[in-house]
């Protein structure tokens, strides 16, 4: 290995390389995070570095790309296609660091969705009984089994039946004897039956501690949890370290095909990309992987799969079927996950569909909109971008693949929600001047999802862009570019940014979020038409997804994101997937109405619905191509 | 028992808008022509008024065309060097409503025609005929607006129709028109959502919907024309319907499209199965034609007299509201 080197500057760091691979793959294996989101197929253009020493060549002759750079030293080239033919000298501009697969402090969820006084009394995934168990006698000489079931019945007769899996079993008549019969044991509810997952001197009963996660295709978020009170010690989120083999399932489907050793890397990722967020927890608030004895999980079907490492490809093809939705409770160890080895990690909320995941359902149990009287509307504006109406009588869910645009995905000056996103944006042109806010004050590094939607608002309201998204060339401002036949527009100039260049919205940008927007207006529209309901008849939106609390729900309406219905009734609710993977870990009622919730959801299949395609082009226009639709805004 | 044929009662009609201006209007057209204003679907004499007869423009290029058909090209031979004496036969010898001039020598990559060049030809034609006129670019958007303001000032107070305003590029075309008082084609690609999108981007920039005709990109017979007929026939049941959007009258150009199918010119060596070549091509632009008039196409652009011909005696007979 490493006839070859390729040095990265910036980081002083000179790594070994064979011919023939890419400097993203040496990039990768060495530690160096440049960003990708298209998995290295020379779409996504994210990761440019900078090459100033030495010749590349490049992967496909036909798609070569290569920019001069400002200085005139060095080309600019994408580091996935740009082949290590000899030793080379790399930059690995700002703007293309991978700092966004950094673990992030993450804000709370809101109080109503984690309310578990909608639940009392607890019954967490996970819990331990201290107890003191008289010994074995001649009179008294039941199994050490049957000793323990019966103590626990005594405390709690509906645990009935317990049972214990082979390696704690072996452990069980040390543990007892060690600890002369008085010991805290772990006891997971597996949904058919409870588990000993642990048995342990009495002093591990004074920590248990649960673990809510939602594996996002794009963001993982998760939260630590005192099982014993539903207490949330501390949040995080970091992006799903499998976006570097696709940005949507799809693709990521496509990359486990090319091989089987590819199934295992994609598993990996998310393996890792949890096990960090899990360390970086255990770091700040002082826990041990020893502690936490129960995990609850809601992902989408495709994110489901990969994390059992099951093959997810039926998704892909027609009917799209998935492998399995309603997972069985498994063991850590069985994962690899850093937790308890035994403890009990459960997808407490099944998938509707191979498109509609647990993610949702964990949604819909959050806001309660199956148990609410009002006619209520659920979306989800991620990359897959799923719609839910109803109440407690019925429930339909669709999605539209709206794709990653308002989470940061395939638009150059987008980020996730992190210190320096952007949030809030307005663009005054009689001072040609931008009104912005960023989260941690910090200056912008980039536009978070809320911050596209006010930017977009913005823009077309200053004529800076027309209704269908073209950016004005005749437009008097400097802040107007045009570069390779592209116009762009700029949002903060260089010396306003953190990252030493200017953050810029090019034309194809505007399109891509256009593009997201039309997915989630059809979907719902097209929905809405079906149940011959109209938008005044939704009584409550829940808008969750890419949002942060302080998205302007006005704006969201201006640009046709959501049909016009009265801003008093729209709530920006945040990561409901989060909040519902909580909710299960700490209620059994929670666990029953997930899987009831999936039971009473009807799937809308809009990619064979002849309506959507229509009313998808209806909707790529700012609010609507029928402007009657949207009396509010002001045109 | 006699039979009660249903009627239906719609709460709108078409717009109607009047090409050309004749000297008391300030211009120097000898005939104007008057579209629209239909209160029903096509020739439902029964159901509502059609007060004005759909009409036909015939294409005229400016620059001599190649790889026309011989059916066709006969009729032309003796004029399609010069613009002015093409559109004099076509409005003399074969009753064009108006004429449709389209600018196909300005074409970067054919001939490159100036804006003057091009002002100047439109002058010519409009000193030479009386009805009202149609001015189409080349297709190349910047060469386009380039010449349009020229073009556009050339024919001005002559309530012309400059063509046309698409998605990405209708500022130049619009701002022409707004400065001359002219009308405008808006184009969309057979999309009827585009198609009101356009129109809504051309309004915002001040167009007035009474200058606006309505154009949907369609192929000849065989080429996807039913898809073609029910996306027109939907634009007129939502002007009926009151979508004012879409309630401009309807152009269709059938000439070009119907003369590039391999059915209008494989000679009668390759395919005797079709027939005598001599009457492919007029059958296939009169029934191309025809086939819109029912969608409701207010003005059909064509190109053969004898289809010309046949499509106006239809038109005649739809017209006289009797049995035929």
């Amino acid at each position: 290995m490493g006839a070859l080197t390729v040095t990265f500057e910036d980081y002083g760091i000179a790594a070994p390389a064979e011919a023939g691979e890419t400097i993203l793959e040496v990039a990768t294996r060495a530690g160096v995070g440049i960003a990708t989101y298209c998995g290295g197929h020379g779409i996504c253009c994210q990761c440019q570095v900078v090459v100033t020493a030495g010749q590349v060549q490049p992967k496909h002759e036909a798609h070569w790309q290569q920019w001069p750079t400002p200085d005139g030293k060095g080309i600019r080239v994408l580091a996935c296609q740009s082949v290590v033919t000899e030793d080379i000298t790399v930059k690995v501009p700002i703007g293309s660091r991978a700092e966004d697969f950094v673990v992030h402090q993450m804000a709370p969820l809101k109080a109503n969705l984690v309310d578990l006084s909608r639940f009392e009394p607890l019954s967490p995934l996970a819990q331990q009984f201290v107890l003191d168990l008289p010994k074995p006698t001649l009179e008294d000489s039941v199994t050490d089994m049957d000793r323990l079931r019966r103590e626990l019945l005594h405390r709690e007769t509906k645990l009935e039946p317990i049972t214990i899996d082979l390696p704690v079993l072996r452990e069980l008549p040390q543990a007892l004897r060690e600890n002369d019969f008085q010991v805290a044991v772990a006891v997971s509810d597996i949904g058919l039956a409870r588990k000993i997952s642990a048995i342990r001197p009495p002093a591990a009963a004074d920590s248990s501690l649960g673990l809510a996660i939602d594996v996002g295709t794009s963001t993982v978020a998760v939260q630590l949890v005192d099982l014993d009170n539903g207490q949330v010690i501390g949040r995080a989120i970091r992006r799903n370290g499998q976006i570097a083999y696709g940005e949507d399932v799809i693709s990521r489907i496509v990359w486990t095909q090319k091989s089987p050793e590819q199934l295992q890397n994609m598993h990996r990722a998310i393996i890792d990309t949890l096990n960090q967020l899990f360390s970086y927890l255990y770091n700040e608030y002082n826990a041990t992987p020893d502690e936490v004895i129960a995990a609850s999980v809601a992902g989408n079907a495709t994110m489901i799969n990969f994390l059992l490492r099951i093959d997810a490809s039926p998704i892909r093809r027609s009917p799209h079927t998935p492998p399995a939705t309603e997972i069985p409770v498994f063991t850590a160890e069985q994962l690899g996950l850093n937790i308890h080895p035994q403890g009990a990690v459960c997808v407490c909320h099944p998938a509707v569909s191979g498109f509609v995941g647990g993610d949702i359902t964990a949604g819909v149990v959050a806001t309660g909109m199956h148990e609410a009287e009002e006619l209520a509307l659920l979306v989800d504006v991620g990359t897959n971008g799923e719609i839910v109406a109803g109440n407690k009588d019925w429930l339909i869910c669709a999605s539209c693949s709206a794709g990653p645009a308002f989470e940061g995905v395939g638009v150059e000056a987008a980020m996730p929600a992190t210190a320096g996103a952007v949030t809030n944006f307005d663009y005054n042109r009689d001072r040609d001047a931008v009104d912005y806010q960023t989260i941690g004050n910090q200056p912008p590094r980039g536009i978070a999802g809320s911050g596209l939607v006010e930017m977009i608002a913005s823009l077309v309201e200053a004529e800076v862009i027309d209704r269908t998204g073209n950016i004005n060339a005749d437009f008097p401002s400097g802040r107007l570019q045009r570069s390779d036949d592209e116009l762009g527009f700029v949002l903060f100039n260089a010396d306003e940014t953190a990252i030493g260049e200017p953050i810029i919205i090019y034309q194809h940008d505007i399109e891509n979020l256009l593009r997201s927007k039309a997915a989630v207006l059809a979907a719902i529209n097209v929905l809405l038409g079906k149940l011959a309901l109209a938008p005044a008849d939704i009584e409550h939106v829940y808008l969750a997804g890419a949002f942060g609390a302080g998205l302007n729900v006005d704006k969201a309406v201006a640009i046709g994101l959501l049909p016009d219905i009265a801003r008093e009734r729209i709530e920006v609710v945040g990561d409901t997937a989060l909040a519902g993977a909580y909710l299960t870990l700490m209620s059994r009622q929670a666990r029953e109405q997930a899987r009831a919730t999936v039971k009473a959801m009807t799937y809308l299949d809009l990619s064979s619905d002849t309506d959507f395609m229509d009313e998808f082009i209806a909707s790529n226009f700012i609010p609507h191509t029928d402007l009657t639709r949207f009396p509010s805004v002001s045109t | 028992m006699p039979l009660t044929i249903p009627t239906e009662r719609w709460t709108a009609h078409v717009q109607t808008a009047t090409i050309g201006a004749t000297e008391a209007e300030g211009g120097t057209r000898t005939s104007t022509v008057t579209i629209g204003g239909e209160q029903t679907l096509p020739f439902l004499h029964f159901e509502g008024e059609t007060p004005n007869r759909p009409v036909i423009a015939i294409e005229v290029l400016d620059e001599q065309p190649s790889g026309w058909p011989e059916p066709l090209s006969r009729h032309y031979e003796d004029v399609w060097g010069d613009p002015v004496a093409w559109a004099q036969k076509a409005v003399e010898e074969f009753g064009a409503d108006l004429i449709c001039l389209r600018l196909v020598s300005a074409n970067p990559e054919g001939s490159d025609a100036s804006a003057d060049e091009c002002a100047e030809t439109i002058q010519s034609v409009l000193n030479a005929v009386g009805v009202p006129l149609i001015i189409w670019g080349c297709g190349n958007d910047d060469k386009d607006n380039e010449i349009m303001p020229f073009c556009s000032q050339a024919a001005a107070g002559e309530r012309c129709v400059l063509g046309s305003a698409t998605q990405d590029n209708y500022k130049t075309i619009c701002a022409s028109a707004l400065a001359d008082n002219q009308m405008i084609i808006s184009e969309s690609p057979l999309d009827i959502n585009i198609q009101k999108q356009v129109n809504i981007l051309v309004t915002d920039m001040g167009m007035d919907l009474g200058d606006i005709i309505l154009y949907q990109v369609t192929g000849g017979l065989g080429y996807g024309v039913e898809y073609a007929y029910s996306i027109l026939e939907r634009t007129r049941l939502a002007a009926l319907d009151g979508d004012k959007m879409l309630q401009m009258p309807m152009l269709s150009i059938v000439g070009s499209e119907a003369w590039r199918v391999k059915e209008a010119w494989q000679p009668e060596e390759e395919a005797p199965e079709w027939g005598p070549l001599e009457k492919r091509g007029i059958i296939w632009e009169a029934a191309t034609a025809t086939l819109f008039l029912h969608a409701g196409t207010d003005i059909l652009v064509m190109r053969h007299p004898e289809a010309v011909t046949h499509v106006r005696n239809h038109i005649d007979e739809m017209m006289s509201g009797q049995p035929v």
